[in-house]
């Protein structure tokens, strides 16, 4: 027997350089990235958006989009160069030797399409198995991935499944032909946090089971430091430090590791002080709202008791009751964040105390008037005064509008100002959120995420609202952004006392910017206090839950 | 009341609702254009000679014609007969409107499936070859052809059709009476291919834009990647992920130009000699059979719900995010 030579790496990316044709000439979006994974290991490749992560994921199935080329470099899965490979080999790669998960769950499937079917498909079209048998593994597989009842889900369609499940499904399609490493780009980044831990915790077991190694890309480091043996931290197309992920997170060698590890919000500092509980505030935010005995200011901006929502569900005979009794408050100047997972109530509770809908009971005051049953012009001084900031910073601004437009159109529905006026007041406005004067010519599409979500901002800021209420208004954004969006929102709670109502499933970022914590599961506020007292000791197991599945628990020293 | 409720929830029982609510308002409208327009059955028969009618022949034509009822109770009068199956006379052919529209419907049926099979066979594929690399020699090709077909004016293809293929080239049997399909299968689709293939072309365009467009749309969702990134073939991503998601679509826009084929081809019906449901609706128009055109224009009318319903079914089939609603 002759000595083994050096193991070769299983998957090795060296000197790679990706660059893309676009309309202001080539771009390169990765510059010389080294990236090397052995077999069974995980490895982590963190960085924002626009790093180049996920270009460099796609490079290994080769997928990358028909405007992007592999200028230099090479990908080697053992003796094969994947650079040089030609269309027919890559097939064979693809789904044999490495599983891909995207990352959108919602739509990575094919919605006319069994999820059994394309299971099966990728086993059928590398030849493991075919028809009853493939159906059969399938079933297997997505047992294995940790869907309940997986005899009769496979035959079911992907709309009949929840977004966790959905990944489930496509980790259970990228590990069905035991590939060699499987790619995950961004797996769970469009899920609940909770679910979010789960899936990570399905995938990292299934992926061992079948002896793949793992390459997470993930815009969270901490998330990336707690489920990888190696991390990669990447930076505007280039790696900038590589190393264990316990090296990584706690001594970070660049600057650039360091700001993403004080970013994440599982880890960083709380950007808002404690506020002393008032006596006597709870009261009149529980009580029934009748009792105006206290004065104006002591009342809370924003009332909402006793609110009940029922919807009906067809093919049920019991209505949906999405909100069940639930008082919230607002005080004036503070931050209120709601946090529950999908299908808490949390987004029903707060449409209801923003009058988007009527709720079935209960009241809703906003600084000192029942606004409960007024409609139309009566609730004209209340929409103005109430603001709204949308998740989605891509699909909430209109593409057609000029930054201009979409700034000042709150003041032109409201016939606020002449044309002259309305300028000046885009201009301020978006000083107010730290854009640049001359973005107001341009386009959204021509905006970063944060760019936009700071444009949305301006635009709920207009009309001068005491309350703001942001719908996950950070939950699409990377790490750093948001940590730039969250203190904007809290320079600008300082500089003009607003109020704000914040609806997110992710407790990590709560901490950070609340006042006060509303924890609500199955239509029902199952705890609320203080986000320091909620952290430490939290009564609920439900909480516990919640708080468990924050990312980066266990790299928190203080 | 919670029972009641739930059975009008249903969605067949409302469909069928909106459906008689539908056929309630042609049938409306219908009768009171129909009386609107200046002239009527005396004049249609006699023309000029109406003039000279005394007024006693006048009351006695329209007591004959059974337009000397006010109008509701004319409409209530022809209503009910529909209800209980009576259609109403032609009184210048003496047959039932529901014996002519019994000859008449087969033959349009006929005309309208053919004609969309002559569009799907044209429409998809183009639509395919045309997605298949946007911008290219092929797409710009197909995107021309595709326009003249549709801005080409129905009559003026079928005339040239009629002329040139039919008449100097004798690709149509010429000289015969329109046959059946029951009566003689051969010669019938003899008959139907040239008016089929006009009626078709038309439909191709739109057909292939719709393919065209969908396809785009669809290979550039995600889980066409997702299917590549398994080592799916070209060929089966094509047929499976891409081409059945883009059909979807498809179905809706088949379904509605069905409809309007099936409101009878006027011009391709009136060119080519076919007696279909469009010629009995210009004949009763012409003659001001009152009965003839309300009776007709219902069944057209019961005929566009009809299709929309087998769309709808049709769709669950496609789509099976639309099956459990």
């Amino acid at each position: 027997m002759t000595a083994l030579p050096p193991a070769r790496p299983l998957l090795s990316v060296r000197d790679l350089t990706v660059a893309f044709a676009t309309s202001r000439g080539e771009i390169e979006a990765v510059r010389g990235a080294d990236l090397e994974v052995s077999a069974g290991e995980t490895v982590a490749v963190v960085g924002e958006s626009g790093s180049g992560k996920s270009t460099l994921a796609a490079c290994v199935t080769r997928l990358l989009a028909d405007n992007g080329r592999i200028a230099a470099g090479t990908v080697m899965l053992r003796d094969l160069d994947l650079t040089r490979a030609d269309e027919r080999t890559l097939r064979e790669v693809r789904g044999r030797r490495v599983g891909f998960v995207p990352q959108d769950p919602m739509t990575g499937l094919n919605p006319v399409m069994t999820v059994g079917a394309q299971i099966a498909e990728a086993l059928e079209v590398h030849g493991r198995a075919q028809g009853r048998q493939a159906r059969a593994q399938a079933a297997d597989l997505l047992a294995r991935a940790g869907i309940a009842d997986a005899a009769t889900r496979v035959d079911q369609y992907p709309h009949e499944f929840s977004g966790g499940m959905r990944q489930r499904v496509l980790i259970a399609m990228a590990l069905a032909c035991r590939p060699e490493v499987l790619v995950a780009d961004e797996p769970t980044s469009a899920l609940d946090v909770t679910v979010q831990r789960l899936v990570l915790d399905q995938m990292a077991e299934l992926a061992a089971d079948v002896g793949a190694a793992v390459v997470l890309i993930t815009h969270d480091l901490a998330l990336a430091a707690e489920r990888a043996d190696r991390v990669v931290v990447m930076y505007r197309g280039q790696v900038v430090e590589t190393g264990p992920a316990e090296q990584v997170a706690e001594r970070p060698q660049q600057e650039y590791t360091r700001r993403l590890l004080a970013a994440a919000p599982g880890i960083a500092e709380r950007k808002v002080s404690v506020v002393e509980p008032v006596q006597g505030r709870a009261g009149a935010s529980e009580g029934s709202g009748g009792s105006s005995g206290s004065g104006g200011c002591e009342e809370p901006l924003l009332v909402l008791s006793g609110a009940v929502k029922r919807y009906r569900v067809r093919g049920r005979r019991e209505p949906l009751v999405a909100v069940d009794d639930v008082d919230l408050a607002v005080p004036r100047g503070q931050t209120v964040a709601v946090v529950g997972e999908s299908g808490s109530g949390k987004s029903t509770a707060a449409r209801l105390a923003l009058r988007l809908e009527d709720a079935d009971a209960g009241t809703v005051r906003f600084a000192g008037e029942d606004v409960t049953h007024r409609h139309g012009r009566a609730l004209r001084g209340f929409r103005r005064a109430v603001q709204p900031v949308f998740q989605n910073p891509y699909a909430s601004l209109d593409p057609r509008y000029t930054i201009e437009q979409v700034v000042a159109e709150p003041l032109v529905v409201h016939g606020v100002g002449d044309a002259g006026h309305r300028r000046r007041a885009v201009r301020d406005l978006l000083e107010r959120v730290a854009l640049p004067a001359d973005l107001a010519s341009r386009r959204p599409h021509e905006l970063s995420g944060g760019q936009r979500q700071r444009v949305a901002i301006a635009r709920a800021l207009a009309l001068d609202p005491q309350l703001v209420v942001m719908d996950e208004a950070v939950s699409a954004l990377d790490v750093l952004v948001q940590e730039q969006i969250l203190d904007l929102m809290v320079e600008l709670q300082r500089e003009l006392g607003l109020s704000y109502l914040f609806i997110t499933h992710d407790l990590a970022v709560v901490r950070l910017v609340a006042h006060e914590v509303y924890v609500m599961q199955g239509g029902r506020v199952v705890e609320r206090g203080e986000p320091g007292r909620l952290f430490a000791e939290p009564r609920e197991e439900y909480t516990r839950t919640l708080l468990a599945a924050i990312p980066g628990q266990s790299l928190v020293h203080h | 009341m919670g029972r009641l409720r739930a059975v009008l929830g249903h969605t067949a029982v409302r469909r069928l609702g909106e459906a008689l609510v539908t056929l309630v308002g042609v049938s409306l409208l219908t009768f009171v254009v129909l009386r609107v327009v200046p002239g009527d059955q005396i004049t249609a028969s006699y023309g000029i000679a109406a003039g000279e009618l005394s007024p006693e022949q006048i009351a006695s034509l329209r007591e004959y014609y059974g337009i000397d009822q006010p109008w509701p109770v004319q409409y209530l009068g022809w209503l009910g007969g529909v209800v209980t199956g009576n259609l109403g006379v032609s009184t210048t052919s003496g047959l039932s409107v529901a014996a002519l529209t019994a000859q008449a419907l087969p033959n349009t049926v006929e005309l309208a499936v053919l004609a969309i099979l002559v569009g799907l066979a044209l429409g998809v594929p183009g639509g395919m070859l045309a997605a298949s690399r946007p911008g290219a020699a092929r797409d710009g090709g197909t995107q021309v052809a595709s326009l003249l077909s549709l801005s080409v004016p129905s009559f003026l293809l079928a005339t040239a059709v009629a002329t040139f293929l039919a008449n100097q080239l004798g690709w149509y049997p010429n000289g015969e009476g329109y046959r059946t399909l029951a009566e003689d299968p051969w010669l019938n689709l003899q008959q139907m291919v040239l008016p089929a293939a006009v009626l078709g072309i038309s439909i191709a365009s739109p057909v292939l834009q719709t393919t065209r467009t969908a396809i785009l749309g669809v290979r550039a969702e995600d889980f066409v990647r997702t299917a590549q990134a398994k080592g799916v073939p070209p060929g089966r991503l094509q047929v499976r992920h891409v081409l059945r998601n883009a059909l979807i679509p498809v179905v809706t826009m088949t379904g509605l130009q069905f409809g309007f084929l099936l409101s009878g081809a006027l011009v391709a019906e009136q060119i080519f000699a076919i007696p279909g449901i469009g010629r009995q609706t210009l004949l009763g128009l012409q003659q001001k059979e009152y009965a003839v055109v309300q009776s007709t224009v219902l069944v057209i009318a019961a005929m566009f719900v009809l299709v929309n319903l087998l769309t709808d079914v049709l769709y669950r089939v496609v789509d099976p995010r639309v099956r459990l609603r």
